[in-house]
């Protein structure tokens, strides 16, 4: 039922891939504006707000590095979102042992899209988003992937590491939970 | 609110949101989103939802200037010229083992069992160039003694035919020499 989730940009990745590695730096560039793009609006709409671009950076960084390890049976956007959702995790590790350290008790600044916002342009986005961040960390990041990204459940599967079975269960808790905030 | 009764187009919203169907599945889901007022409104929420989510601005600049070197081409390409190399050295390494065993004075019986099985070996898979120079019975004769009962006088023998069998290539590398081989093939 659902396409094979534009098979030419996957080959058209793997081209650009190849032609990096042969020395091609306009490859990598293009690479990038193919899909850090994408790889941003994940990382903020699972809640991190300082220095996304750091941690997109440290994405591709990470992935380029590795690049012989990527398996051209997922696409690449299905990778850099493996490799960004486990630096967020990385990341917020490290920040809960310095809270614990430290013993901070400030709102949770790293869930809250608007936290940092000066302004937020009109109230029915800023609903929206409260009810996104509302969720569980595991239904958010499903409820993203699927709804801002477009992944099938299989993609989002190979993403979090989980099944497609769960992932499905979760997008639906999300979309359920969802709705119960904004009829609040 | 009334509930979609079709799990199965609801479970598709996403995918038609992100014009991720085929053109019949997306027929079948837009005619049911035409006549499921569930349906309908779950997309619209989804397109806000989509909507309302940032975009940071990312430098894509920044980003590509501070990605690693790919590891060039050329490694797999030396990695070629090194197994060059090495079936080079396993092709001249057959006479190699024949030289080295000519210039030892105390021939060792278990050595010479190796380069007789080795020749027999090769020559069983060379049949091109063994049938050209006759060699295959030399090896034969070679495998049929036993080699611990060998005299002084029937070493030297065997030594020689061994000798006269010239630079035959090993059928496959041999497990125990590639190592030292790739390390001083030096291309
Ligand atoms: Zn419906």
């Amino acid at each position: 039922m659902t396409e094979a989730g534009g098979s030419g940009d996957a080959r058209e990745d793997l081209e650009l891939i190849e032609a990096w590695r042969a020395g091609d730096e306009r490859a990598a560039s293009a690479l990038v504006g193919r899909h850090a793009p994408a790889v941003a609006r994940f990382v903020a709409s699972c809640g991190e707000r300082r220095e996304v671009d750091e941690l997109v950076q440290d994405t591709f960084v990470r992935a380029f590095g590795a690049i012989e390890s990527f398996r051209a049976d997922s696409s690449l956007r299905t990778w850099l979102f493996t490799i960004a959702r486990r630096l967020m995790l990385d990341r917020r590790r490290a920040e809960m042992r310095r809270r614990d350290r430290v013993e901070v008790s400030e709102a949770d600044a790293v869930t809250q899209f608007d936290a940092l916002d000066a302004v937020v342009a009109d109230e029915t986005r800023r609903q929206l988003r409260r009810a996104v961040e509302d969720l569980s960390p595991k239904q958010r990041e499903v409820f993203t992937l699927r709804v801002t990204e477009g992944l099938t459940y299989k993609e989002i599967a190979d993403v979090v590491g989980t099944t497609e079975g769960a992932a499905r269960v979760h997008y639906h808790n999300a979309v359920q939970a969802i709705k119960e905030f904004l009829d609040d | 609110m009334t509930e979609c009764g079709n799990p199965e187009f609801r479970d598709a919203l996403p995918d038609l949101l992100h014009g991720r169907l085929d053109d019949a599945a997306r027929a079948r889901a837009e005619a049911h989103v035409r006549d499921c007022g569930a349906c309908r409104r779950e997309l619209a929420l989804l397109g806000s939802l989509r909507a309302a989510m940032p975009q940071p601005a990312v430098n894509v600049a920044a980003i590509a200037a501070a990605l690693p070197a790919p590891r060039r081409r050329s490694a797999w390409t030396s990695h070629l010229w090194q197994m060059a190399a090495a079936v080079v050295f396993l092709v001249v390494g057959g006479s190699g083992v024949v030289t080295y065993l000519r210039r030892t004075p105390r021939i060792d019986s278990t050595a010479m069992a190796t380069v007789a099985a080795t020749t027999r070996v090769a020559a069983g898979h060379e049949s091109a160039a063994a049938s050209t120079s006759g060699q295959p019975a030399d090896v034969e004769l070679a495998v049929g003694y036993g080699y611990t009962d060998l005299t002084e006088a029937q070493l030297e023998s065997l030594l020689k035919d061994v000798q006269d069998i010239k630079a035959v290539p090993m059928a496959e590398p041999d497990q125990s020499t590639p190592d030292v081989t790739i390390g001083n093939g030096g291309v």
